[in-house]
């Protein structure tokens, strides 16, 4: 067939929508020269746009196919890619995975490749933002019992945050909102949903909570060495706009200095 | 006494305390149970200092009985005091954990009545936290010298780590600065914590569900600076206690003079050193030195201006350059700047293909150092003569003239200037009584001046470079610099 330009293919911008974009270039000879999230691309003139519903069985048969022909890992790897805030990035992961099915196992020794770079790139850069929240996401409990957290990432990694904090919280009431993107992680004690549902006011904070956050931010001051002070390291380690949601370096004005 | 007033005393106590890190086990959730702990541990917060701040880190009491000169706690001295009991400490740390403020307990103590009455208060904390709060989380506590086996036994099967600091380099030094505690009675805790690790793992192996005793490990914390052992001392001592008593940390705290204290030498923290020190230990523990080799030469004390490794390289200038496509990944760890995930990242890419310096750029292969000392498909990235000196000159962190030792060499040029024309530096010396000049070029003003050192070293101190042999074939600047040192007869010829 005679294509003029080049063929863009849009999804939902989710994981399974773009693995079934990988299942529609082997069933149904669709070849993309690029794939973008729904609404996020213009038109060009010489282009042409096809656009994939998500289809949960044909996601999994590539799921499947990537764990045991490429590797376990690179499941983990074009999925924490493709929550990269990144308009290039499923592109890439798509010829990720076709490079992948030819090489196996090899796959991330193609460095030479720069989208296998990008893939990989992504991956560590989302993999970092994720665990910088586990780190330095703050809860407060709510008169309820119900811990609550607040996050804003670049990169779109609740729900791997919230994995951790299903294992770690196993047994209690915890809440992560995501301000950035408007969706949370919601856990009874076991497990997590995320939702983009608006969820039901959480209601007061315990009492106890405001003296606890006063002792933490006494303990974090009094346990730096003042013949150490180094703030420029500590920007290093801790980059300020993840210091936001953080009780330790949100100013009390109404505390004399 | 509020629980603020005794967080401040007791928190600020404990500052001085480096062995803080999470890590050395791995336990997901279980039903039941509050939290978990992550192998590779996890860093809460930075303080201003930079440091991290993974668990709570308090001293059960600072109220003490003992008289280390070096501590700020010590019964001489003249400080607020304050004590947790049990209940209090153990309610606030399970709070901070439910807040993700942290990601356990490092709970020490300074010795209240006598060791055993301090070391029942820690275990009475822990058995709480254990049992009370269920927590799962990760615990390291210190025991303390003198306490009863019974009671070291017990808490360590409620801790993840016990550590017993070492203090001080050297029994003398304990001796002059800790009176109350002796080499034996650090040692026997730490004798019986190995032992009894060796035993449980046994017991573990045969009754999968039989108690851990202390899984990660035990560490010991020196303090560097307050007593005058050198770097090869405190190495050493390193290396023999990883090996005796299968260690899993040795921290170095840098000496943080006490206020009041005439008996000790007024100084800034030695966190240089401390820092050296670190590199040095992570030479041992990971890269597969030995301590004979990390100082090798005469020196007792490790060079302030650069990393071990580094030093270590250069006075091994012949083993180098190695090639990154052929060197194995033991050889590769050993070059300057190429750490643990490099060499791995280059063993495994070069499997499809050799590698150029490109390819080490994108691998992300840090070579800013590394270029002095490794080829490409027997290619060096430019041409570097691989002099000691020049070497040096480039490596070294310090500039020239915040260095004291390379001060005194250059107190023979009482004149320089220093310009650049081209992209090439030109560093002329005018010497003072016979009004010589000597002109030098280099790619940059470092090479230059190194260029310059060199002509000015005498000639026993050039005898002792190596030899510059043809693979590292010079460039029409460092030819120069070559040509005029065997003018002046400093330099071999090539072998
Ligand atoms: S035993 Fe020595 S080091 Fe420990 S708190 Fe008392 S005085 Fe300080």
């Amino acid at each position: 067939m005679d294509r003029q330009g080049e063929l863009i293919v849009t999804f939902d911008g989710s994981f399974d929508g773009l693995l079934t974009v990988v299942y529609n270039r082997f069933y149904e000879n669709l070849r993309p020269d690029f794939i973008s999230k729904r609404g996020n691309v213009q038109q060009r003139l010489d282009s042409q746009i096809t656009d994939i519903e998500t289809d949960f069985d044909k996601s999994a048969k590539v799921y499947e196919g990537i764990a045991s022909k490429i590797s376990p890992g690179a499941i983990h790897t074009v999925y924490y890619a493709s929550l990269k805030d990144d308009a290039e990035i499923y592109t890439k992961i798509y010829r990720y995975i076709l490079l992948g099915f030819k090489v196996h196992g090899d796959i991330n020794n193609y460095l030479k490749e720069d989208y296998v770079l990008g893939v990989l790139k992504a991956a560590k850069t989302v993999g970092r933002e994720a665990n910088f929240l586990r780190e330095f996401i703050r809860f407060k409990e709510t008169k309820d019992g119900i811990l609550y957290g607040e996050i804003s990432p670049e990169s779109n990694c609740l729900g791997i945050v919230a994995h951790h904090f299903a294992d770690r919280f196993l047994g209690l009431k915890w809440i992560i909102a995501d301000k950035k993107r408007d969706i949370s992680a919601v856990s009874g004690g076991e497990g997590f949903i995320l939702t983009d549902d608006i969820l039901p006011d959480i209601g007061e904070f315990a009492d106890k909570e405001e003296n606890l956050i006063a002792l933490w931010k006494m303990f974090h001051k009094t346990i730096a060495n003042e013949s150490r002070v180094n703030p420029k390291l500590q920007t290093q380690l801790l980059p300020k706009r993840y210091r936001k949601h953080m009780t330790e370096f949100q100013i009390d004005f109404n505390l004399p200095d | 006494m509020e629980i603020m007033e005794k967080l401040r005393i007791l928190a600020d106590s404990a500052k001085y305390d480096v062995a803080c890190t999470s890590s050395g086990v791995d336990r997901g959730a279980r039903k039941g149970m509050l939290g978990s702990a992550v192998s590779c541990g996890i860093c809460h917060s930075f303080a201003a200092d930079g440091r991290c701040i993974s668990l709570l880190k308090v001293l059960m009491t600072n109220y003490c009985v003992y008289d280390c000169r070096y501590c700020v706690n010590r019964v001489s001295n003249d400080v607020e005091r304050a004590a947790f009991t049990p209940d209090e400490l153990a309610g606030l740390m399970i709070d901070f954990y439910k807040r993700n403020y942290i990601e356990g307990l490092f709970l020490s103590s300074a010795v209240m009545k006598n060791p055993d009455y301090t070391m029942e208060l820690l275990y009475k904390t822990l058995e709480l936290v254990r049992t009370k709060y269920r927590f799962n989380g990760y615990v390291h506590v210190k025991a303390i010298p003198g306490a009863s086996k019974e009671l070291i036994t017990a808490v360590g099967f409620l801790a993840d780590r016990m550590s017993v600091n070492i203090e001080l380099p050297s029994s003398q030094s304990l001796e002059q600065l800790a009176p109350d505690k002796t080499k034996e009675s650090i040692l026997a805790p730490m004798t019986q914590v190995k032992n009894l690790k060796i035993q449980n793992k046994e017991e573990v192996k045969l009754y999968r569900n039989a108690p851990k005793f202390v899984p990660a490990g035990q560490s010991t914390q020196l303090i560097v600076g307050a007593t005058p052992e050198p770097d090869k001392k405190i190495i050493t001592l390193a290396e023999g206690l990883y090996k005796k008593f299968a260690l899993k940390r040795v921290f170095y705290s840098a000496y943080i003079p006490v206020p009041k204290q005439d008996s000790l030498p007024k100084v800034k923290p030695p966190l240089l050193r401390e820092h050296r020190l670190y590199q040095a230990d992570f030479l041992l523990r990971f890269y597969g030195f030995a301590a004979k080799e990390i100082l090798s030469g005469e020196s007792q004390n490790l060079n302030p201006n650069m990393d071990p490794k580094c030093q270590w390289a250069i006075d091994n200038i012949s083993m180098f350059p190695v090639e990154v496509n052929k060197a194995d990944y033991y050889t590769l760890l050993r070059v300057p700047g190429i750490g643990q995930i490099s060499a791995k990242k280059i063993t495994d890419a070069r499997k499809t293909g050799s590698l150029d310096f490109d390819n080490l750029k994108k691998l992300g292969v840090v070579l800013k150092r590394a270029r002095y000392f490794i080829t490409c498909k027997g290619k060096m990235i430019d041409k570097i003569s691989l002099v000691p000196e020049v070497l040096y000159m480039k490596l070294s962190e310090n500039k020239i003239n915040e260095s004291s030792v390379q001060m005194s060499l250059f107190d023979l040029m009482p004149q320089q200037i220093e310009t650049s024309s081209g992209g090439q530096f030109l560093y002329e010396e005018k010497a003072g009584a016979n009004k010589t000049r000597h002109t030098v070029y280099g790619e940059d003003s470092d090479t230059a001046k190194a260029g310059l050192l060199i002509k000015n070293r005498e000639n026993d101190m050039a005898k002792t470079a190596p030899l510059i042999n043809e693979r590292t074939s010079s460039t029409a600047k460092t030819a120069l610099l070559i040509k005029e040192g065997a003018e002046i007869g400093w330099i071999g010829k090539a072998n």
